[in-house]
């Protein structure tokens, strides 16, 4: 059995979580009470898969193997008394009584510590339960107090309670058109450096890009949170989908991780996803595998604002999924490769690979995303990702240069150093992505 | 090799139909013309006319081309039904070899995905577009055995095919008895017949409950005499794109709960039934609609239509009685309004909605929207049917007091009044300096500054005043505070003012 304990931690989190557990739950034909829908005798997609995300009670009730940890109770509550309520073991709901107030000190130093030992205890408890656990899958946000804070704080504590077990992470990236606090850059960036070696391959979200798809894609003229965490939850699933269904088409995501991840430091793979319509357009636009498979390597499918034309790719994963014929899919990645829009750089020991999931996507019901038959999500580590670090680190520097809102921080007993170590940290960041970048033109390309 | 009423594909996906096949003066008697009417009229360039000679006639005008039968446009490759699949599904799995750079594309369980699809007995779905599909082959011996093991097929996708008779629908479907979900969108039909076993008895797909017919210019008529009867259990019905201008039938299907007709030319809300209404991308102006309640429909889309009253907005809660989850962006009225105006109107004036553009609306949000509404209108900035339902039902759940709204409407007419008020200003000598309506709110300062331009007078040179009632008897008022405003002072309509001259 290979087991994977999802944690979510803060208000983005665990409100993704929430989204992505109940698709998860019609993916597998789960009731909102946790017991089989009527007519299934086992749940759909394979047991041995499905019980890397469920376990299964005495009583023939399944629980997902999640945990939601938030600072303040709000969320939490709304989960305790949401339609998913007898879903989760109440053990499995953790929530503090003071927020994190939009501060990283707070959640990693002063109030998120306080909660840590009772966490830590729930996921010793969690994966005890499990025959041989996989590692976990962590979703927060990069600019809350909670999400990053507690976040890294638990990432760095689960590196030493349990070494070696990997660690996924779906990060939501600040945006201005849904941003909640001014101090957003100052948590990304720590949170950022302070994971940086404890997580093993990090998902980022960019909750504009989200924001854009649905305005343009789903044509929603005013997005709500719900819609960008549906949105976000049907990405998710399509990258867990690999562990969650089983079979021999069902490719583990771990071959794929191993691909992306050259560097221990370069593991910002970016995500895009195809098809998505709104559902008046379903029947108008045509989603064959070929159709797909052009769109993902668009911006506009893609979960990072980014321009890949400017970046190299180092390696690349297309995971299809649904009804799709292998012919269909050679025949898509002969016209990529004509079209010439990916360019895989030689020096990097990774390389293109492709890899099917019978199991077709799900629409959650009153979803404005249009059922799908196939889609697909890519998978790339590119180096045009780290565009998103530049502009985050020039929000930074432009607040830090004034040490505005700095004594927030120090106030939490946070030294000001760490700013500084953090900042460095990042900019080591970007240079290894210039420097992963420009290798390629070293030996083939040099004339005398 | 064309006959008329076959269809046809370009090398570039183009679609049409052929309408001609023959000899054309301008090519000689050598070369044989073929006359299409293209499915997106603006690859056309004529209407079936050449020189002054009209060879074919097209639906659409100017949707018309004549190719030479040799064209290399023409997408050659032309497939049965039986030649698609096994092109499809019937190969052995080869290892792709694509390289990026020097990297080889390495794929992971495509292997097993193509053993396990060759083995039609088990394919559950079979999914066909875009093959150049003409009709249903398997006349030989071999090809008849393949169609006879697809008895497990539910989903079959034939979108965007030549298909141009229903005859090689039934002929494909016969074999398929389980089948739920038919995709044929961008198909053409323009033979119609009758499901049937291939022996005239008649054959229905009890199990069917998805009908894609988006794209196919079927006749409403078409659709009800041979192809509903087929199906008599669908829940699902998409008739996008296919060129309706009216609704004149009755679909009589119980089980039906999705209804796509966007994309169409409807300029009235169809009087269909169902949960799910799709009504986004036609004209829909609502106004002349036939009020027939549509009970059933929870969710409905209206983009993109021509709306552009609020009247007609206002209708819809009584036109849709149960309605939940409403799309309405893209029509006219919302051009010039902020999105959260729009959606505060639209939650405010239908009511019961939980969603509205896509967007959750909570209970807070429509306390808001609802309460805002109400003290809008009651203050006259909006307007809205005090005696429609839904006002009452504001008013009530709100415990607004009927009376300020009745007493409202009544100053409704002379609402201006509240603002403006006419003034009559005089030289002390009676004759009439300025006759004008002036804002309540405009300060004695900025009346004088209009008097000053008026009369050529310096502001310090000016006195004004006037008399309680214009009752000359009583004592002048002089209007000295220059900060108060007309209203400050009561005035009626009609006040007379004077004006002279400070001699101070």
């Amino acid at each position: 059995m290979r087991e994977v304990i999802s944690i979510n931690v803060g208000q983005a989190g665990c409100q993704i979580g929430n989204a992505c557990w109940e698709l998860y739950s019609q993916e597998h034909g789960i009731r909102p009470d946790g017991y089989l829908q009527d007519g299934l005798d086992r749940p759909k997609g394979g047991e041995e898969g499905f019980l890397t995300f469920f376990s299964e009670t005495g009583s023939g009730k399944y629980v997902p193997r999640a945990l939601y940890v938030d600072l303040e109770p709000n969320v939490i509550d709304e989960v305790r008394t949401g339609v998913y309520k007898d879903l989760f073991h109440p053990e499995q709901l953790i929530a503090g009584k003071e927020d994190a107030a939009n501060n990283y000190a707070r959640g990693h130093y002063t109030v998120g510590r306080e909660i840590l030992d009772d966490v830590l205890d729930r996921v010793r408890r969690m994966s005890d339960q499990c025959d041989g656990l996989q590692g976990f899958l962590f979703t927060h946000s990069l600019g809350g107090g909670t999400g990053s804070g507690l976040g890294s704080l638990l990432l760095e504590q689960l590196s030493v309670d349990y070494g070696k077990k990997s660690k996924l992470e779906f990060a939501v990236y600040p945006a201005p058109q849904v941003s909640t606090s001014v101090v957003e850059p100052y948590n990304t960036v720590l949170t950022t450096h302070t994971t940086l070696e404890h997580a093993d391959c990090t998902f980022m979200v960019d909750n504009e890009a989200i924001y854009d798809m649905c305005r343009k894609n789903l044509d929603i003229p005013r997005p709500h949170f719900k819609s960008l965490n549906n949105l976000i939850a049907q990405v998710v699933s399509s990258v867990t989908a690999s562990l969650r269904f089983d079979g021999s088409l069902n490719v583990d995501l771990n071959e794929f991780q191993t691909n992306l991840v050259p560097y221990p430091r370069i593991h910002f793979p970016l995500v895009s996803y195809a098809p998505v319509f709104s559902n008046n357009r379903a029947n108008h636009e045509s989603n064959s595998v070929s159709e797909i498979t052009a769109s993902c390597f668009e911006a506009g499918n893609q979960m990072v604002k980014c321009d890949p034309r400017q970046g190299k790719y180092m390696a690349t994963c297309l995971l299809y999924r649904g009804d799709v014929v292998t012919r269909d899919v050679q025949n898509a990645v002969a016209q990529i490769k004509a079209k010439k829009t990916v360019q895989l750089v030689d020096w990097c020991p990774t390389g293109f690979k492709i890899g099917i999931c019978y199991q077709p996507p799900t629409a959650i019901a009153g979803s404005d995303l249009a059922a799908a038959k196939r889609a697909v999500c890519m998978l790339s580590n590119t180096t045009a990702i780290a565009e998103a670090w530049r502009r985050i680190d020039k929000k930074f520097d432009l607040m830090y240069s004034k040490r505005a809102f700095v004594h927030w921080y120090v106030g939490e007993g946070m030294e000001e150093g760490e700013f500084t170590e953090a900042r460095e940290d990042l900019a080591a960041l970007e240079r290894d992505y210039i420097e992963v970048g420009t290798d390629s033109y070293a030996d083939e390309e040099e004339e005398y | 090799m064309y006959s008329v009423n076959d269809r046809i594909c370009t090398t570039e996906n183009n679609y049409g139909t052929v309408r001609y096949v023959g000899p054309l003066p301008v090519w000689g008697s050598e070369v044989i013309a073929i006359g299409v009417e293209w499915d997106d009229p603006s690859l056309g360039k004529h209407s079936g006319t050449l020189e002054g000679v009209r060879y074919f006639e097209t639906s659409v005008s100017n949707s018309g081309t004549f190719l030479k039968s040799t064209s290399k446009k023409i997408c050659r490759e032309r497939n049965t039904f039986v030649e698609a699949l096994i092109g499809s599904y019937g190969h052995a799995y080869h290892q792709l070899s694509v390289t990026f750079g020097s990297k080889k594309v390495e794929d992971y369980g495509f292997k097993e995905l193509s053993s396990t699809q060759q083995q039609y007995a088990t394919l559950r779905s079979v999914s066909l577009d875009k093959k150049n599909i003409t009709g249903c082959g398997g006349d030989n011996h071999d090809g008849s055995d393949i169609l006879g093991l697809l008895a497990s097929v539910i989903s079959l996708d034939l979108s965007y095919n030549l298909l141009s008779s229903t005859k090689e629908l039934w002929d494909i479907l016969r074999h398929m008895p389980l089948v739920e979900e038919v995709n044929l969108n961008g198909n053409r039909f323009t033979v119609f017949s009758r499901s049937d076993s291939g022996d005239g008895k008649s054959v229905a797909y009890p199990r069917t409950k998805s009908l894609k017919l988006a794209g196919t210019h079927i006749s409403l008529d078409e659709l009800r005499s041979y192809i509903l009867p087929a199906f008599p259990n669908l829940e699902e019905l998409v008739l996008a794109g296919n060129g309706y201008s009216e609704w004149d039938i009755v679909v009589d299907v119980k089980s039906l709960r999705h209804v796509d007709v966007s994309f169409n030319s409807l300029s009235v809300i169809p009087s269909i039934d169902v949960e799910c209404l799709n009504l986004a991308n036609n004209r829909i102006r609502i106004k002349g609609s036939p009020l027939v309640l549509s009970p059933r429909c929870t969710q409905v889309d209206l983009r993109y239509n021509d709306i552009s009253h609020w009247e007609d907005v206002d209708v819809l809660g009584d036109r849709f009685p149960s309605l939940k989850r409403l799309r309405i962006n893209g029509n006219p009225l919302f051009d010039d309004i902020l999105v959260e105006d729009m959606t505060l109107n639209v939650v405010a004036r239908v009511g019961g909605l939980l969603s509205v553009n896509g967007s959750i609306v909570d209970a807070e949000e429509t306390l808001n929207a609802e309460l805002f509404f109400v003290s809008k209108v009651i203050n006259g900035d909006y307007c809205f049917n005090r005696a429609s339902k839904r006002w009452t039902q504001l008013i009530e759940k709100h415990g607004i007091k009927q009376e300020s709204s009745s007493s409202s409407s009544s100053t409704t007419p002379t609402h201006h009044s509240c603002i403006t008020i006419g003034l009559n200003i005089k030289h002390t000598d009676g004759t009439i300096a300025l006759e004008r309506k002036m804002l309540k709110s405009h300060t004695i300062l900025r009346v004088k500054g209009i008097l000053s331009e008026k009369l050529s007078m310096s502001l310090l040179d000016m006195i004004l005043f006037y008399y309680i009632d214009d009752d000359e008897s009583s004592t002048r008022r002089v209007l000295d505070d220059n900060f108060a405003t007309v209203d400050n002072y009561g005035f009626k309509e009609g006040q007379t003012i004077y004006v002279a001259i400070n001699h101070n």
